[in-house]
């Protein structure tokens, strides 16, 4: 059973969708959607003509003010096989071509699950997929006139169902149009506009974000004080608070970010967005949709992944979603103020430029790379309906704010929470510091990281900062911590480290393996853990040679 | 004449005539309404040059030059810049507001009759409402006109 739902101030384009799928012979119904709109605009549609005319269930509907809705669910249960379909024909000749070919076709036992009508037709129309799978490719091709046959006849459907026509005049939608899509003005506007979610998210978020941070802090010291054994007090406290807890600290941000997202989408910006930008982007071989998502990656790139579900074509979100962890997240930044204060002292805020440029260039160029090894370098297209301006509903924008930033939730509550006590077990465990297992493995993979020069309390707080990137500061103090007598663990790490290698070290966490929460919906939205595994490996050379370039350079300066 | 749908001008209008596209967005661009015989008006050029906003069958689309190129319109506009002598009446001035202000100066609005009287390489010599002027080759480019 199939619904297709149809826009009603368009209703030629949407029955050309209906067409297609009528093509497949199943069971379709047509809701006609946004009548609300259409009435406004002088449309009247009339349901049991169209009905008539296409042979199935035709439902008038309006999901902004519900109209139509309970109906659509009584004629989805009640009609489970639709009567007769509508037969349109093409011209003569096509039409003794596709008899030909679909009785060809029935013939074919590995294709019986197809219907030999719709195979033909796709043939004709030089299908990719149906040519793979029949073997068969039509001496010419047809596609032109079989799509202006459907159109010639969906005219003749809509001329005695659809009254009225659409009235032209003053036009709000162009006028905003005008300025948002304006050659200077549109610019200006996506900086401001962009600029403007920035501020709110973080804005709102931070006092939200503190009030969270200090709630867990009081949890734990509650239950701190309250937990007998001094294993289970320091798994409950230091392993899933503290672990959860850094994760949770997010959650404002990235709700803020996805109701944002949610009025951008939702009133029909977004796709304009993308269009003022696209050029910037084609040369990356990506389109101005992936820009938006890799923008918000400089908040946190678990949201920039999840916000590439709008993104149409499945080879660029692909590589959108595997470039978008090397935009420097939020959550690197506390690494890179405490390294860079400690070492660089006043010149900090210029490394920690650099390492924003550094990202930029690595995600340009990756995104090149990565269309060429997975994609043959085929350039993305870009085509894209602009929607009419809606006001953005209440309703529909906290939906969509719950139902992406649900997901994140629910990996804080599962993956999140597992990795926070597997790596507490490895910290506490046979002895808490340089004894523990986490040290080990520190000390077991330092060979690895001898041309960088990293030391095993680096590596093991890498290990750790694969959980979430901010657990690298948490973890560099503790084990510097335990040496210090006397002063801090910055002071020590002043000593034992040198300037190059503690530079190569903040690049080394900018472009290594994206945090677990990352990698968690890079599986669930490329559906395959082919990519996480792409993610991990390429990213860990690519952070190794710059990491490595960089101490080299440093240290012939 | 036929142009490209990449070399339309902002405002303008035509037919689609041929198109040669590519297989993987040509199942989708029908969908959309590119089929032969469709009217296009290219609505809107984004601000590095590209894509465009074209309508058609009452929306809007977005196509990039690389996929515009490939589908030929037949436009009875050009631009005047490129008009042979005779008579033509504008379709649309491609221009700001301060342009079609000098241009209405002129006469020379949308609706009107010009007549180009010589069309030179450095300017063209055109004659409205019985007066005589001179456009440059940049002014004449922006005048949009089509034959009577």
């Amino acid at each position: 059973m199939v619904v297709v739902i149809g826009d009603a101030i368009n209703l030629e384009r949407s029955l050309y969708l209906l067409l297609q799928v009528l093509e497949l012979r199943g069971d379709v119904v047509l809701a006609v959607n946004a009548v609300d709109e259409a009435r406004k605009a002088g449309l009247e549609i009339d349901k049991n003509e169209l009905g008539k005319q296409l042979g199935i269930p035709v439902v008038i509907t309006s999901a902004a003010t519900g109209e139509g809705i309970e109906e659509l669910k009584e004629v989805l249960v009640k009609s489970a096989r639709s009567s007769s379909h509508i037969h349109y024909l093409f011209s003569e000749e096509i039409e003794e071509k596709i008899e030909a070919l679909a009785g060809r076709f029935r013939l074919v036992p590995a294709l019986s699950e197809f219907d030999g009508r719709w195979l033909a037709i796709k043939s004709l129309e030089h299908d990719n997929g149906v040519e793979k799978l029949t073997g068969f490719k039509a001496e010419k091709d047809f596609s032109s006139e079989l799509a202006e046959t459907r159109y010639r006849y969906i005219k003749r459907v809509l001329s005695t169902s659809v009254k009225g026509k659409e009235k032209h005049g003053w036009d709000l939608s162009e006028a905003i149009d005008h300025v948002i899509t304006h050659r200077v003005l549109g610019i200006f506007v996506f900086l401001s506009v962009i600029y403007i979610v920035f501020q709110l998210t973080f804005t709102i978020s931070g006092p939200l974000s503190l009030l969270i941070e200090s709630g867990l802090e009081s949890l734990g010291s509650f239950l701190g004080n309250s937990i007998g054994p001094d294993w289970l007090r320091s798994l409950v406290v230091d392993g899933i608070i503290g672990g959860v807890g850094a994760i949770l600290v997010f959650v404002p941000n990235i709700f803020i970010l996805f109701m944002a997202l949610g009025v951008l989408e939702e009133s029909g910006y977004l796709p304009r967005a993308a269009f003022v930008i696209d050029r910037l982007m084609y040369s990356m071989k990506l389109s101005g949709r992936s820009f938006i998502s890799m923008l918000l990656g400089f908040g946190c790139n678990v949201s920039s992944i999840m916000s590439t579900r709008s993104i149409s074509e499945p080879k660029e979100r692909i590589v959108t979603i595997l470039v978008s962890p090397f935009i420097s997240c939020s959550a690197r930044l506390p690494v890179f103020l405490l390294i860079a204060g400690t070492f660089f002292g006043t010149k900090g805020g210029v490394v920690v430029f650099f390492l924003y440029l550094l990202s930029i260039v690595v995600t340009v160029l990756s995104a090149l790379i990565i269309n060429r090894l997975l994609f043959k370098g085929e350039p993305s297209t870009m085509i894209m309906e602009l929607p009419r301006y809606r006001k953005p509903r209440v309703s529909s924008i906290m939906f969509y704010t719950w139902n992406k930033g649900r997901h994140f939730l629910e990996k804080a509550g599962t993956i999140i929470l597992g990795a926070s006590v597997v790596i507490w077990m490895l910290s506490y465990f046979p002895a808490e510091g340089s004894q523990s297992y986490a040290a080990m493995i520190g000390r077991a993979l330092e060979p690895l990281f001898i041309p960088l020069g990293f030391s095993w309390e680096m590596i093991s707080s890498l290990v750790f900062g694969v959980a979430a990137k901010e657990v690298i500061v948490s973890s560099l103090t503790t084990f510097y911590g335990n040496y210090a007598v006397m002063g801090s663990a910055m002071e020590v790490m002043r000593v034992a480290i040198s300037p190059a290698t503690a530079f190569s070290f903040l690049v080394f966490v900018l472009l290594y393996v994206p945090c677990l929460p990352t990698l968690a919906v890079t599986k669930n939205e490329t559906g395959s853990y082919r990519y996480v595994f792409f993610s991990v490996i390429y990213s860990l050379a690519v952070a190794y040679s710059v990491a490595l370039a960089v101490r080299v350079i440093g240290g012939l300066l | 004449m036929v142009v490209p749908l990449s070399r339309m001008c902002e405002g303008e209008k035509g037919k689609i005539s041929r198109l040669e596209l590519p297989v993987e967005v040509r199942e989708r661009l029908c969908g959309l309404g590119f089929v032969n015989g469709e009217e296009v008006e290219l609505v809107k050029i984004a601000p590095f040059g590209d894509p465009k906003v074209f309508r058609i069958k009452g929306t809007n689309v977005t196509l990039r030059n690389d996929i515009a190129m490939w589908i030929l319109v037949e436009t009875s506009s050009i631009p005047l810049s490129s008009a042979q002598p005779g008579e033509y009446l504008v379709s649309l001035i491609n221009g700001g507001w301060g342009l079609k202000e000098r241009m209405r100066q002129y006469s020379i609005q949308e609706g009107a009759t010009v007549k180009v009287v010589e069309n030179s390489i450095r300017r063209i010599e055109v004659e409205v409402h019985g007066k005589t002027l001179f456009l440059s080759r940049g002014q004449a480019f922006r005048v949009i006109v089509r034959e009577r």
